[in-house]
């Protein structure tokens, strides 16, 4: 295949260095907005926008139910630490419906407001960062606690 | 020439997994990495490996004196598990659900709620599936430290019942 020693030494080295690369799992860091909402638009839109402090917001759907993920502890412009996923419903159901919740489902929480009105919500720590794949299961998460919830507060 | 770059190519061969890995990755940790998770809490307080009742990976552990239990979920294989969550509980406190609430209200990170017996449990959920850096897991063990703290020194203060 190869005549000369110095083109089996080119092959050797690309070969490594395609090997190399595959195996580097992909991190997400937390700077790394687009791919987050490329990862929110697997599962329903999702939009890019801003909070009222300056920090990123994302806007999105899934099943037709709205969310916000709220992106905060923001040190630079577009790199934060964390994230809030949360929706809210204007339905006032009683404690004990609620308590229920937070006690046999895992991956959110639900409280009433100061309105009494039920909102969900999760939390999710980008800082340092976290394989992309790791970020998806976080959506399909979120995915599954929304319909879910709705299902538990009778949400027609 | 010819020989220059052969020494080029060759030199890149041996010390590219040396320059481009670190670049390109950090190293993750994951459910199968419960050896690092019992090292990061060990470095919050005391931590020892157990098995839960439904026989996955656990941690026992205390911050402070505080006790708290994490258990591993979804395993496959011995010690291979894609999240875990860490619980601390006050036993039998006063019911109440204004109180309970506003935690969740106020509070991020971790939620409160009544059991089935009527004990007050703080939990903790964390995603490991397909890995995190370690940066990020101690972030966790950190903010999981400072609620610990808040729960059972100041938030639910042992009342008369």
């Amino acid at each position: 295949m190869f005549k000369k020693p110095i083109q089996k030494l080119v092959f050797l080295f690309l070969i490594l260095l395609l090997q190399n690369t595959a195996n580097a799992q992909e991190l997400l860091l937390n700077n790394q907005l687009d791919e987050i909402i490329k990862i929110a638009r697997n599962y329903g839109s999702a939009t890019l926008t801003t909070q009222n402090n300056g920090n990123p917001k994302i806007i999105g759907k899934i099943n037709h139910i709205p969310y916000t993920i709220r992106f905060l502890n923001c040190p630079r412009v577009k790199s934060c630490e964390d994230m809030n996923f949360s929706v809210g419903f204007q339905i006032k159901p009683d404690i004990n419906i609620i308590n229920d919740w937070n006690k046999s489902k895992r991956f959110s929480k639900a409280y009433l407001d100061d309105e009494k009105d039920v909102i969900l919500e999760w939390d999710v720590i980008i800082a340092g960062g976290i394989s992309i794949e790791n970020m998806d299961k976080s959506f399909s998460y979120w995915r599954l606690t929304l319909g879910q919830f709705i299902d538990h507060i009778d949400f027609k | 020439m010819k020989q220059i770059l052969g020494a080029f190519f060759l030199s890149t061969i041996i010390i590219q997994p040396i320059l481009i890995q670190p670049i390109l990755a950090q190293t993750l940790i994951d459910g199968s990495d419960i050896s690092e998770i019992i090292n990061i809490a060990k470095g919050y307080g005391s931590a020892t490996l157990e098995r839960s009742d439904e026989g996955e990976p656990a941690i026992r552990g205390r911050i402070d004196g505080q006790p708290y239990f994490l258990s591993f979920r979804n395993c496959s294989g011995e010690n291979s598990c894609e999240d875990f969550f860490i619980q601390s509980y006050i036993l039998k406190p006063v019911v109440n659900y204004e109180l309970s609430n506003k935690w969740n209200f106020e509070k991020r990170w971790t939620k409160v709620y009544y059991d089935g017996d009527d004990d007050l449990v703080l939990e903790m959920d964390f995603n490991l599936d397909n890995g995190v850096t370690l940066a990020n897991l101690e972030q966790a063990f950190s903010l999981w430290s400072q609620f610990l703290e808040q729960f059972h020194d100041d938030y639910f203060a042992k009342k008369d019942k």
